[in-house]
């Protein structure tokens, strides 16, 4: 398994868990852990299948657009909740639950542009990292 | 007889279960969701500054109004209160960061810690008010305790996919997200 593709599937993973928590839509109560409202699921699929493709086609670039995508849905849900408007249907929640989507996809986006690996030492490095 | 030494058998690591992994991404996602959800109360721009007071300034008033610690009363009532926006604001970025990042596992260990200061802060604020279980935020503190003794984000998280080239690279970031993680 080489790092580069645990990155590929890192990115379709984050892609997954954003389509699947555009399903809170359908929670009320306790168990709505994150508000996914209105506009809010289309941003939330939309951004979650181009997560999602990233990885499929191993293009990082895809995953970094989704990534900003997701910064920049947060930045107006909190900026938009603060002045009442609200047009995406979120909260604080939702800012959070983007954020963390936004930081993890630009994070894979970035990676082999800050730490690359070099192609002979792929197989190895991802076993000798966690110790 | 013939005295037998018994070599003790190291003890396998406890991450080295699916079980006990599962558990661990369990623990670190439900402390993520957590946050996150009580993202959602800590309203701007006012945070519950108002007539009656509500959601955030209540619930930070209470530092003043039940004290736990002399001194963190204090510097809520003349320090804190009077500047509320800005500690609005900061409780707001500081709650969705600590659920952004568990969530996602990349750097862990740093906000297992941030989490831990957080508690703190909201212990001295609401621990003796009115209907409060003490335990809750004890509770909160050894959730956090144990995603940084587990390192939690190197299992399912970011922190296990990047580590590796972390630790390989001599850039400065990256052996700050070596320690974070």
């Amino acid at each position: 398994m080489s790092a580069y593709s645990s990155l590929d599937r890192t990115a379709a993973t984050l892609g997954v868990v954003a389509m699947t928590g555009a399903a809170f839509v359908f929670l009320r109560g306790t168990f709505e852990f994150v508000q996914i409202r209105g506009a809010g699921v289309a941003v939330s699929l939309l951004l979650g299948a181009l997560a999602v493709t990233a990885g499929r086609l191993a293009r990082p670039v895809l995953a970094l657009i989704a990534g900003v995508g997701f910064l920049v849905a947060a930045v107006i849900q909190v900026a938009r909740w603060a002045d009442g408007g609200n047009e995406l249907g979120g909260d604080g929640s939702t800012v959070a639950w983007w954020l963390g989507l936004g930081v993890g996809l630009i994070t894979v986006g970035i990676t082999d542009r800050l730490w690359p690996v070099p192609s002979a030492r792929l197989d190895n490095v991802h076993e000798e990292g966690n110790r | 007889m013939v005295a037998q030494t018994v070599t003790p058998q190291p003890a396998a690591p406890p991450l080295d279960s699916r079980l006990n992994r599962g558990l661990i991404v369990v623990i670190r996602v439900g402390l993520a969701l957590l946050w996150i959800q009580n993202a959602s109360w800590k309203t701007p721009p006012d945070f519950g500054r108002g007539d009656p007071p509500g959601g955030l300034f209540k619930f930070t008033s209470y530092a003043v109004e039940f004290p736990v610690l002399g001194p963190y009363a204090w510097l809520t009532e003349h320090v804190v209160l009077p500047n509320f926006s800005f500690f609005g604001w900061t409780t707001l970025l500081v709650e969705a960061s600590l659920g952004a990042f568990l969530l996602i596992g990349l750097a862990t260990r740093l906000w297992a810690l941030v989490g831990i200061g957080q508690t703190l802060a909201i212990t001295l604020s609401v621990l003796n008010a009115p209907h409060e279980w003490p335990w809750s935020y004890l509770l909160m503190l050894l959730m956090h305790a144990a995603v940084f003794a587990t390192a939690a984000g190197r299992v399912a998280g970011i922190d296990g996919v990047l580590r590796p080239r972390w630790r390989r690279s001599r850039t400065k970031p990256a052996r700050l997200l070596v320690r974070a993680s």
